[in-house]
């Protein structure tokens, strides 16, 4: 294996590891409460946080991280009572925050931020730090899923039940959302701000279309998306393509070739 | 069977313009079994969440267990609700007990995973509305009236000390609808508080403790019978509405023109 002799390649796949895993339990529960769109909104506003990190001279990577989950918990504070359909919300904060970017990009004279590097991933940048921060982000993610694993099931299932029984349901939501958000800034790297979502869903709605016990959903969702974010990033290595666009490519792939086959293979 | 549980107090609730209950009281005692009839519109449905804390109302207060319904915590997890209208997606990758488990989240506490005490109790509420031979099926291939039984089944699975029910057996057959009642009146006689909404006025007086008229304003009868014989029926759903005796079980039949009398 000789792509393993390269230090940043090693680092791309430890971070794949992680991303290819949390991306894929994440992803059920956001494919199943519909929050794709959401995930998509949320990860251009990583690029609004990116530049205002820079603007101000912060750790760009951490200025996200609370700008995704304020922009995140502000979405879905603004939908609560129905006020704003989700996809409105989402196509405001879309665009106005990549606009506010783009804005301080501007202002900012003489910048030298790898623009595309975080528009589309660029695993030689992956840096030590960057290690560090995925496990601990990791951690976080896992840890809540594991811990609020069937509050947030009930709560996607059938939220007015979930408020009779006296679960915290707009935390809950407000807690997934802000899952989303540091999901996106440690995948940002790899595949890059403009194509994260499709981690948060490709594998989740291919696993969806193979079983209906969430069980088996949320193994297969991981196996699939272990294997297309590893996979591609080997591919990309070989045929010296953009390794977001290829793990990206290789999923939709695996999600067409599933959506064709004939139904009585799937659904065991 | 003497203190109350559940106390409505001088409860109004609009939905601007429109006034939907007008300064209601109720007082539900521990034990009681209440049934809530009144016509479409009434404000049944609406009475019902404002008691389970999901509306609030615009002036007034709901107590239950000597609680305020927004203070009542741990509480939450002993109420059962049947709604009439569940909004729940059919897709979703749940089989059918585990769906009846999701009744118990509550009692289970944050962190923990059902324990098998936690599974004898979702099998036996299967096997009340008789759905134990369809627990391993995805929710999405059940039925109308099996999608029903199994919100039933849901609300029986937490060992509930109020049953709350909105026209629970609307999409049953009649045979599942009475073996619903011959439970629910096991259920009241160990002392579970249920409040049920029915159309059906006939059936339900002849299991409930009292009956409650609701069409904006609530007037609460404590014996079932007035409400079939004293014209209570005719004020609350208009004129047109004409009785049919069938044996002991009166009907209610909504008719073009006032009947002779
Ligand atoms: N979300 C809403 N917005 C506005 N008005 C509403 C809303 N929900 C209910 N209403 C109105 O409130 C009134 C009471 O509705 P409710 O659902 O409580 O009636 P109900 O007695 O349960 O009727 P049914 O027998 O048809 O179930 C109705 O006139 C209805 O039009
Ligand atoms: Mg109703």
């Amino acid at each position: 294996m000789e792509i393993l002799r390269f230090t940043f390649m090693q680092r791309a796949l430890f971070i794949g590891l992680i991303v290819g895993v949390l991306g894929a339990t994440l992803g059920v529960f956001v494919v199943l409460k519909r929050l794709s769109f959401m995930g998509a909104g949320i990860s251009h506003a990583a690029f609004g946080g990116i530049a205002l990190g820079y603007f101000l001279g912060w750790d760009p990577i951490l200025t996200a991280v609370i700008f995704c989950i304020s922009v995140g918990i502000g979405i879905s504070m603004l939908i609560e009572n129905n006020r704003i359909k989700e996809d409105t919300a989402v196509g405001i904060f879309f665009t106005s925050t990549m606009a506010l970017g783009i804005l301080l990009i501007g202002l900012k004279e003489g910048y030298n931020i790898d623009l595309f590097g975080y528009l589309f991933g660029n695993i030689l940048a992956v840096g030590r730090e960057d290690l560090v921060i995925s496990l601990a982000i990791g951690a976080i993610i896992a840890f809540s899923l594991y811990f609020f694993f069937k509050e947030l099931i009930l709560s996607i299932l059938d939220p007015e039940m979930a408020r009779v029984i006296g679960l915290p349901v707009s935390f809950l939501n407000h807690l997934l959302v802000a899952l989303i958000a540091l999901f996106i800034v440690i995948s940002v790297r790899i595949v890059g701000i403009i194509l994260v979502s499709a981690l948060l869903t490709i594998p989740a709605a291919t696993a969806l279309q193979w079983s209906k016990n969430l069980r088996k959903v949320l193994v297969l969702s991981s196996i699939d998306s272990l294997g297309c974010v590893l996979g591609g990033l080997a591919l990309s290595y070989y045929l010296d393509t953009s390794p977001g666009a290829t793990i990206v490519i290789l999923a939709t792939l695996v999600f067409f070739t599933t959506f064709l086959l004939p139904l009585p293979l799937k659904k065991k | 069977m003497q203190e109350p549980i559940i106390e409505v107090k001088n409860v109004s609730f609009y939905y601007p313009p429109l006034e939907v209950l007008e300064d209601v009281n109720l007082t539900v005692k521990k034990g009681e079994f209440l049934a809530i009839i009144g016509p479409n519109g009434g404000g049944k449905t609406t009475l019902l969440k404002i008691i389970l804390g999901l509306l609030k109302p615009q002036k007034g207060e709901v107590y239950i267990a000597g609680k305020r319904v927004e203070e009542l915590g741990k509480w939450r997890s002993k109420i059962g609700y049947v709604p009439q209208t569940a909004q729940i997606d059919y897709t979703f990758p749940i089989t059918v007990e585990e769906f009846v488990m999701t009744g118990r989240f509550g009692l289970i506490g944050l962190g923990k995973r059902p324990q098998a005490h936690d599974w004898e109790m979702v099998r036996k509420a299967l096997r009340e509305v008789k759905m134990e031979e369809w627990s391993k099926k995805q929710i999405g291939e059940l039925s109308g009236g099996q999608r029903q039984k199994i919100l039933i089944a849901r609300s029986l699975a937490l060992e509930p000390e109020i049953l709350i029910l909105d026209e629970p057996t609307t999409a049953v057959d009649p045979e599942s609808s009475e073996s619903f009642y011959e439970l629910l009146l096991r259920l009241h006689e160990q002392g579970i508080t249920i409040i049920t909404v029915s159309h059906d006025v006939g059936v339900v007086a002849q299991y409930v403790d009292s009956i409650a008229c609701l069409n904006r304003r609530l007037i609460k009868h404590d014996r079932p019978e007035e409400v079939i014989r004293e014209g209570v029926l005719e004020e609350m759903y208009g004129r047109e509405a004409a009785f049919f005796h069938h044996g002991a079980i009166p009907h209610i039949v909504v008719r073009e023109t006032p009947p002779e009398r």
